[in-house]
């Protein structure tokens, strides 16, 4: 791993942080897939064993992930073996960890900075909320590699995004500014360089002082109570 | 009305209705975007029954369909399209999304947005996995994963 501290779980003031500092931005290699896996189970039984205000997600250095390794992808869904009719436990398993975010009795919270990109774009669209720096690049670029996006890039960015935009970012496979990402609905707040992270605190103490209880099937509707930068309602 | 079709994609013009769609033969093999362009005036359908038979036929569309708008578009005929785009976008739109993939890959990725019209999201990430392993078996030997 180098230089790089793997996936940094910590706890502050009852919000679960998790840094991912794996090697070469967060790409993600079969090592990063075990190690998201392994810290995410960690994060779902934390979650069973007491209330927290909210999980904190983001890339321990420029970028939030550059995506999946695409030879390495190719040769992990070589060694899955299926019957024909069922998926691969292996991405049974893997897919859990990204959609069972959704799940979490509380707000979890991409802070999206520089290229969030594939399957990292993914983590950051199974959260509750996204919030976006200046600089993120954001994008499902799986079909310029011959694939698509299969741990929820479909399905969520079409919730989040709506038929037309979905589409054409899955399908054109572009990179999309963080201004347009809050244009087309994907991000939810805005933020300048470097600020990703104290909004992300913000908004979970904003929520976790006037929610009683989060409720994710409605996770949208709360963010429209929270102020934004100049305190107008979002 | 005239259809032409450009390899997955083909356009429609010369369209009074959308209610014109239902009959047109062209839409039955492999499209996976319509793009429309309505006529001036152009409406969804001229009654409440013809606009309720193109909704339908709209939603469970196995394509996806662009209509292309200007300010005096019927807001019935727009809303019921996947995407709305203007005429300078209509020009090369296909292309610009389909360039580069293969077909399988388009009609797999077309696929799983047609169900995301209407099929909760748990559906809708199942059938995004199993198109995943669709195009991925053929790179692999092909044959070992679900079809």
């Amino acid at each position: 791993m180098g230089d790089n501290k793997g996936m940094i779980l910590e706890e502050r003031e009852g919000i679960l942080i998790l840094s991912m500092d794996m090697p070469r931005n967060n790409l993600m290699t079969a090592d990063f897939f075990r190690e998201y896996e392994a810290v995410m189970e960690r994060v779902e039984k934390l979650a069973a064993e007491r209330a927290y205000k909210g999980l904190i997600i983001r890339g321990a250095g420029r970028h939030f992930s550059v995506g999946a390794d695409v030879e390495a992808l190719a040769e992990r869904t070589a060694a899955e073996f299926t019957d024909g009719s069922s998926l691969p436990e292996g991405h049974i398993r893997q897919k859990h960890f990204f959609t069972f975010l959704r799940e979490l009795p509380f707000p979890v919270v991409s802070v999206v900075t520089g290229f969030c990109i594939g399957s990292g774009c993914e983590i950051a669209a199974n959260s509750h909320y996204r919030i976006a720096e200046e600089n993120a690049r954001i994008g499902q670029p799986e079909s310029a590699f011959g694939m698509l996006p299969a741990l929820g890039g479909i399905a969520r960015t079409a919730e989040l995004c709506g038929i037309q935009n979905a589409y054409e970012l899955v399908m054109s496979g572009d990179l999309i500014t963080a201004e347009r990402a809050l244009a087309i609905g994907w991000a939810d707040i805005l933020v300048p360089k470097k600020q990703g992270f104290q909004e992300a605190l913000a908004l979970i103490g904003h929520i976790s002082e006037n929610t009683e209880k989060f409720v994710p099937c409605r996770y949208r509707s709360y963010i429209g109570s929270y102020p934004d930068e100049r305190g107008e309602r979002i | 009305m005239n259809v032409y079709k450009k390899g997955l994609a083909a356009e429609i013009r010369g369209l009074s209705s959308l209610y014109q769609l239902l009959s047109a033969e062209e839409l039955r093999s492999d499209v996976c975007l319509l793009i429309i362009y309505p006529d001036c005036g152009a409406v969804l359908g001229r009654s409440e029954e013809e606009k309720s038979a193109v909704r339908r036929f709209l939603a469970e569309a196995p394509f996806m369909t662009a209509a292309v708008c200007g300010d005096d578009t019927d807001k019935e005929l727009s809303a019921a399209a996947d995407i709305r785009i203007s005429s300078s976008e209509a020009e090369g739109y296909a292309e610009r999304l389909f360039g580069g993939k293969s077909v399988a890959q388009i009609r797999e990725i077309t696929a799983c947005f047609a169900a995301a019209r209407t099929a909760p999201a748990k559906k809708v990430l199942d059938l995004e996995s199993r198109a995943f392993y669709r195009l991925m078996a053929p790179a692999d030997g092909g044959g070992s994963h679900g079809r």
